[in-house]
């Protein structure tokens, strides 16, 4: 069975150099790639049908767009739209799925938001059973 | 949705697509829903801002209780129509979505116009009680007017700022400021009716009766409906409960569980912090309290400490940090929901990709209560009673209007079943005819400005029927403009009627 590298992709740079990496590990192991797009519905302030599904198009739209930058990488590569907090969701899939490597960009979310409720990155250090490449944005 | 297949990658139970929304991935249990919804509320703030005003309607006084359980009546029965008109159409424009489809879009649109004028008159308050009790938290109980504001206004931009890149708490840290909040308030209560029972409150302190709870007891139907016009707002939200029923772990009975047990939490909780605090302070400390702090400046008195009175003024601040954040919210999301369905221009719909929020909707909401407050300000005499009346009517006239929505949205379905009648059909109606009762008295009563708080006259009126109908009045003008620049989308549908089928299946069979 093909090593198997998750990586968390939100159109953002750090999302976009983690993906390029994920793509150049995968080619050099024979592995293949799963791109994930997790987000959290927000359970406060009542319903919020519509905000997920622009939420939704957003996810699908950066997923098919991660697809096309894949094309002529020579690696296979599958996209999901998953529901949950980013972190937690990458560490599940990357569980599930028995993946080799898990790898996710360095500065992905807004600096003041990851100093209040944590990075991405630091809390899957504490998370994940695999090993977690963080790659920065150049 | 592999779009380069990598063979059968198993999804498991918590995958989803965009196609089927993976209600089970973060299901939220009976407590959590508790929790949302009396947190959505906000006990603590809401006692705070509304205590005194209550108190001080002339007739009501020690009455109190009977107006808190009086205002959660129309509430309940309103709530009913929130739950079948969001299982029909589960929409953040929730009256705005539901009227338009039951009663067309001319009204809708002034049913999501009355929502969002609702959230941006609150603000106003909320900012004022959190610059008044963050004053008080340092030990400054008479702080200057041009202070108080300034602190308000940075309130309202950091919350407005936390709205905007997405910072939620989450349930589980919810659930411990809530905690902390009530078991305040409950040790608050406590504290003072031993208190005055040892005999051991100020003077003007009176032992708690069963008189209070007697309605005959108002002195008239103007002391009922002016204290239920200022005291709707303490459950305003608590209906949200009703709207996340689907996320819920067992979608067909938590919600209605959570709901009513949120209800009673709540109903408890108002009741017996008013007892205790008329028994305590007095109701005449209560009504003359010109502060509009008078949870804080009794906390300090019933504690006979500074730093337990500060516990209190904790509970409320975080009470109104929280209120904050469930007004917000929802405001940016009627907008987006008015916006996507081109009610509104669409800049307003538009979710940015960075922090997934509605971003300018939500900036906007945050500018346009910024202008609000200060206008407000400089403008009222007693800008807390303005503020909460003026917000009383729309509520009224918005929770009114969607449960007529409600029967007339199911009216075929209404004499199929007992069940059918009572709470799709009856009790939304009976609902929305009390707030329009509380609605058009109120009117009445505003219309003369020597029943208003203040005694102020704008116009000739009182301040809250100037500021109740003025943006109502806007909103028809607002909506004029808006339906002769075209949109047919929008202007052009017409009412419907329920699909049978939404009644017989159960409210998980949705996904």
């Amino acid at each position: 069975m093909p090593d198997k590298i998750i990586t968390g992709y939100d159109g953002s740079d750090g999302g976009k150099a983690a993906l390029v990496e994920a793509l150049r590990l995968a080619k050099d192991l024979g592995g293949e790639v799963l791109v994930l797009f997790a987000y959290e519905k927000v359970v406060v302030g009542g319903e919020s049908h519509d905000l997920d599904e622009a939420v939704e198009a957003i996810g699908a739209r950066v997923l098919a767009e991660a697809a096309e930058s894949a094309e002529g990488a020579g690696v296979a590569l599958a996209t999901e739209y998953i529901e949950g907090p980013a972190a937690q969701t990458l560490a599940d899939v990357a569980e599930r799925e028995a993946a080799r490597y898990i790898v996710v960009g360095g500065n992905g979310e807004p600096p003041l938001k990851a100093w209040v409720l944590g990075s991405t990155p630091s809390k899957l250090l504490a998370l994940a059973k695999c090993p977690v490449l963080v790659v920065r944005a150049q | 949705m592999a779009t380069q297949s990598v063979g059968s990658i198993d999804q498991g139970p918590a995958g989803s697509g965009p196609g089927d929304k993976g209600l089970k991935s973060n299901a939220i249990g009976f407590i959590s829903g508790v929790v949302i919804g009396v947190a959505s509320t906000a006990p603590g703030y809401s006692l705070a801002a509304s205590l005194g005003l209550v108190v001080a309607v002339v007739g009501v006084g020690v009455h109190a209780p009977v107006i808190m359980i009086a205002a959660f009546i129309p509430m309940l029965l309103i709530a009913s129509s929130y739950y079948w008109m969001n299982r029909a159409d589960p929409d953040c424009g929730t009256t705005f979505s539901w009227v338009t489809r039951a009663m067309g879009p001319g009204l809708g649109w002034i049913g999501g116009w009355a929502i969002i004028v609702a959230d941006v008159i609150v603000m106003a308050n909320l900012a004022q009680i959190a610059g008044l009790y963050l004053f008080l938290l340092i030990g400054i109980d008479a702080p200057s007017t041009i202070a108080v504001t300034i602190v308000g206004v940075l309130f309202i931009a950091a919350m407005t700022w936390i709205c905007v890149i997405g910072i939620e708490l989450n349930a589980k840290t919810q659930i411990g400021l809530l905690a902390a909040e009530l078991i305040t308030l409950a040790i608050f209560a406590v504290v003072a009716l031993v208190r005055v029972y040892a005999g051991d409150a100020p003077s003007g302190s009176v032992k708690p009766s069963l008189e209070w709870f007697n309605p005959a007891g108002l002195g008239s139907v103007t002391a009922l409906t002016s204290g239920v016009l200022l005291a709707v707002f303490i459950y305003w939200g608590w209906d949200t409960t009703v709207t996340v029923n689907e996320e819920t772990e067992d979608s067909t009975e938590t919600p209605g569980r959570a709901a009513i047990v949120s209800v009673f939490v709540l109903v408890l909780t108002y009741v017996i912090v008013t007892v205790a605090a008329i028994a305590f302070g007095g109701p005449d400390r209560l009504a003359n309290d010109e502060s509009g702090d008078v949870l804080g400046l009794l906390a300090n008195d019933v504690f006979g400490s500074v730093l337990l009175g500060k516990i209190v003024i904790i509970a409320v601040l975080t009470s109104a940090a929280a209120s904050c954040q469930t007004t917000i919210l929802p405001t940016a999301r009627t907008a987006l929901s008015m916006a996507r369905a081109k009610a509104l221009p669409a800049k307003l719909g538009e979710v940015s990709p960075q922090y997934m929020t509605p971003v300018f909707a939500t900036w906007l909401m945050g500018i346009v209560s910024v202008a609000w407050y200060v206008g407000l300000t400089i403008l009222s005499e007693n800008m807390l009673f303005d503020a909460i009346a003026a917000l009383g009517l729309m509520i009224a006239f918005y929770y009114g209007l969607t449960g007529y929505a409600c029967a007339i949205y199911y009216r075929r379905e209404l004499f199929k079943s007992m069940r059918n009648f009572l709470f799709i059909g009856l009790a939304p109606v009976v609902g929305g005819l009390m707030l329009t009762g509380v609605f058009v008295k109120s009117c009445v009563d505003l219309a003369d400005p020597a029943n208003s708080e203040s005694g102020s006259s704008w116009f000739g009126l009182g301040p809250p029927l100037v500021i109740g109908l003025g943006f109502l009045l806007m909103g028809v003008v607002l909506m004029i403009f808006w339906r002769l620049a075209g949109h047919p989308e929008f202007f052009g549908r017409k009412p419907e009627v329920a699909d049978p089928a939404l009644i017989a299946r159960s409210p998980a069979g949705r996904a």
